[in-house]
């Protein structure tokens, strides 16, 4: 067999390296050097936009797809019949410098299918890395996957090569992984992960100590399972996310909605993707790491699925009424954190300007915070923005998105939330509330 | 000279004659109500104007000023002043007089109008600045400079340019505005700006071609079918910059 050209080998590892969902490039600050290419930006960049919308800031490729394991969600599993190659550590190194320098890409995402045994795996990852950090002189981004099941002292030396390491997680329970992904166990997954959390810490407080001390994965770790494929439900996977962040200290969880798999086995899905569940569990995501939220107030019954038709902070704020209205020109960064609609931007914004005088809402406005959602929930200098209750049943429909388009299509949704009735009685209801606010009878 | 009434200020355009009417505001007791670029002036009925020559020396002093208040002011005068908004120049004048009163903290009065507005124009132009570092496209000439091309909405090369000063620290690059017909280029050493006639000829190298194809390939896979949404990637790719991004080059 003729050897593929570089050109066939892009195609065939880049598809093959598709399904991987993080492409970010943020967490890590560091200048040029005379002699190198490259620096990296602790906001990340993004370098284009894919047709499906998703950010391109890396070359995310496998180094091989050539698999020993047989996962049953996965394009690559060594059952499926598709074209296989493998790049060799120069063309990797080539490709990656000379797309940095005409400025495609931020750095490298470099994962690998199994190819032999994890432990060779993780060397050929650690050999390409260390060909493009010390031949090519490359300081620009690297991300690299820790392959579970391979050698732990390997992995920690490729954690001085990189900027970011991760373990993917993959699915939502030991029995989930037991039945789709034989060849892989919790414990072989969570090896790597909690490696790589020491090597973060004791690598953190060596910096503190000796300025030149080599930085172990300074951009952090992180993480992604699919969601979809296996029955977990929401409540369940949110605990999961905030036990990782908890335990294992990770910068990220990315969730991605499973896509079905050509000729798989049959009990695994095969409907569109749930996009709008994968949208709610990021929102959910979101909450913990910037807003202060704890996973179980965010959901609290592990069988529970987010509600698809509310962003999770109305939710929660409609569940916890007694918490307002929030006084805008008074309420500390926390409170004001958890108005649904305000960000942290908005929060930003909000606690520097008032800082010159009461704000009402015509400034909220001049200022592009949105009041959408907020103005349910705030009161400027004591006054609400129309007189409106806070009441449970009158919010659940006043903040409801009801928004079903093509690229939210959900094939879950109870039938009542669409129902003519419903919506009449919506309409009455608005109606009612807006006659007992003109009339004053509150 | 000046009698302190209604009277609107022409200028040159530049910063420096914007810095040189603060200086006359308050040496020389001038408070223009408008500010317009010469070219630009249109003379309302009955309007009163006098015209301001650019001041090196007084413009010079102004600016140390502003730069002494504090980064984040500065920055936002030098970003607003690269929106291309005609009418930006009278924000500017009241947000650094503001400025000059209340220090840093001048950045908490967002309920002024001209603080706001200047805010916007900042963040905007902020926003393009980001933007390009990642949608600038170079090519590899045969002599071995990186060439790109850019047009962007805000007059913002130097900051653009500034940010591959430290990426591609060991290779000359040149970045082409061929909207304002003037180029950012680097020797490896010294960034310097020099003003061009909207086209260059580059030879690029044979490779180039073959780099371009293998970017658009990869773009096109990494791309998941089921989940296209054109909208979306129109949302965060405006088509403004796609004239000048290899992978959106019909072939």
């Amino acid at each position: 067999m003729a050897e593929p050209s570089v050109m066939d080998k892009l195609q065939i590892l880049t598809d093959a390296a598709k399904y991987d969902v993080a492409c970010t490039s943020s967490g890590v600050e560091r200048t040029g050097v005379k002699g190198a290419i490259g620096s990296t930006a602790a906001a990340g960049i993004c370098h284009s936009f894919s047709a499906d919308g998703r950010c391109v800031s890396l070359l995310k490729v496998l180094h091989t797809n050539i698999c020993i394991y047989d996962c049953k969600y996965c394009v690559n599993r060594c059952s499926n019949d598709i074209p296989r190659a493998a790049f060799t550590s120069e063309e990797l190194a080539e490709l990656t410098i000379n797309f940095y320098k005409r400025n495609y890409i931020e750095g490298l995402f470099l994962s690998s299918a199994i190819i032999k045994s994890p432990t060779h795996t993780m060397e050929l990852l650690y050999r390409t890395l260390d060909l493009v950090r010390n031949k090519y002189k490359f300081n620009g981004y690297i991300h690299v996957k820790a392959i579970p099941g391979a050698d732990i002292d390997l992995v920690k030396r490729t954690g001085l090569l990189c900027d970011r390491m991760s373990v993917n997680i993959e699915l939502p329970s030991e029995n989930s992984l037991k039945l789709l992904a034989p060849d892989k166990s919790k414990a072989s997954i969570l090896l790597p992960m909690s490696t790589v959390k020491q090597g973060i810490i004791q690598s953190k407080d060596e910096l503190t100590v000796y300025k030149n001390a080599p930085s172990f994965v300074p951009a952090g770790q992180s993480t992604q399972l699919i969601v979809g494929a296996t029955p977990e439900n929401d409540g369940k996977i949110v605990a999961l996310a905030q036990g990782l962040y908890d335990r294992f200290k990770l910068k990220r969880v990315f969730y991605s909605a499973f896509n079905p798999v050509p000729r798989s086995i049959s009990y695994l899905p095969t409907a569109r993707p749930p996009l709008l569940r994968e949208h709610r569990l990021y929102q959910a995501d979101w909450l913990m790491r910037f807003y202060g939220f704890r996973g179980n107030e965010i959901i609290s019954d592990e069988n529970e699925n987010l509600n698809l038709n509310m962003d999770p902070k109305c939710q929660w704020a409609i569940n916890n009424l007694h918490l307002f209205p929030v006084e805008i020109n008074r309420a500390d960064r926390e409170t004001l954190l958890r108005v649904p609609g305000i960000g942290v931007r908005s929060v930003y914004k909000i606690m520097t300007a008032r800082r010159a005088g009461n704000l009402h809402f015509d400034n909220l406005k001049k200022m592009n915070i949105v009041l959408k959602r907020a103005k349910y929930f705030i009161t400027c200098s004591g006054r609400m923005m129309q007189p409106t209750k806070l009441n449970q049943d009158y919010l659940n429909i006043a903040l409801s998105e009801n928004k079903i388009d093509e690229h939210y299509e959900q094939v879950s949704l109870s039938p009542e939330m669409l129902s003519p009735e419903l919506f009449a009685k919506k309409q009455a209801y608005i109606k009612e509330e807006t006659v007992k606010c003109i009339t004053g009878e509150m | 000279m000046h009698n302190g009434g209604d009277v609107t200020v022409i200028f040159d355009g530049s910063f420096e004659g914007l810095l040189t009417i603060i200086f006359k505001r308050y040496y020389e007791k001038l408070f223009p109500t408008r500010i317009v670029e010469q070219d630009l002036f249109q003379q309302k009925l009955g309007e009163l104007y006098i015209t301001v020559e650019t001041n090196p020396e007084q413009s010079e002093r102004v600016y140390g000023a502003i730069v002494k208040i504090g980064e984040i002011v500065s920055q936002h005068v030098f970003r607003a002043f690269t929106s291309p908004n005609p009418d930006r120049f009278m924000d500017i004048f009241n947000y650094i007089i503001l400025a000059f009163e209340k220090k840093r903290s001048v950045d908490n009065y967002q309920k002024l109008d001209y603080v706001l507005s200047v805010h916007k124009m900042s963040s905007y132009a902020g926003m393009e600045v980001h933007k390009l570092t990642g949608f600038v496209r170079f090519g590899e000439s045969v002599t071995g400079i990186l060439y790109s091309e850019i047009a962007p909405v805000n007059d913002v090369l130097i900051m653009v340019a500034q940010h591959f000063t430290d990426r591609l620290i060991s290779h000359s690059w040149i970045i082409h505005d061929v909207k304002r017909k003037k180029a950012a280029i680097y020797d490896t050493n010294e960034l310097m700006i020099a003003e061009t006639n909207g086209t260059v000829n580059i030879e690029f190298t044979k490779d180039e071609e073959q780099y371009e194809k293998l970017w658009r390939e990869f773009l096109n896979t990494i791309a998941i079918k089921e989940r296209v949404n054109l909208k979306l990637q129109q949302q965060f790719l405006p088509l403004r910059y796609r004239p000048y991004m290899s992978e959106f080059k019909s072939i």
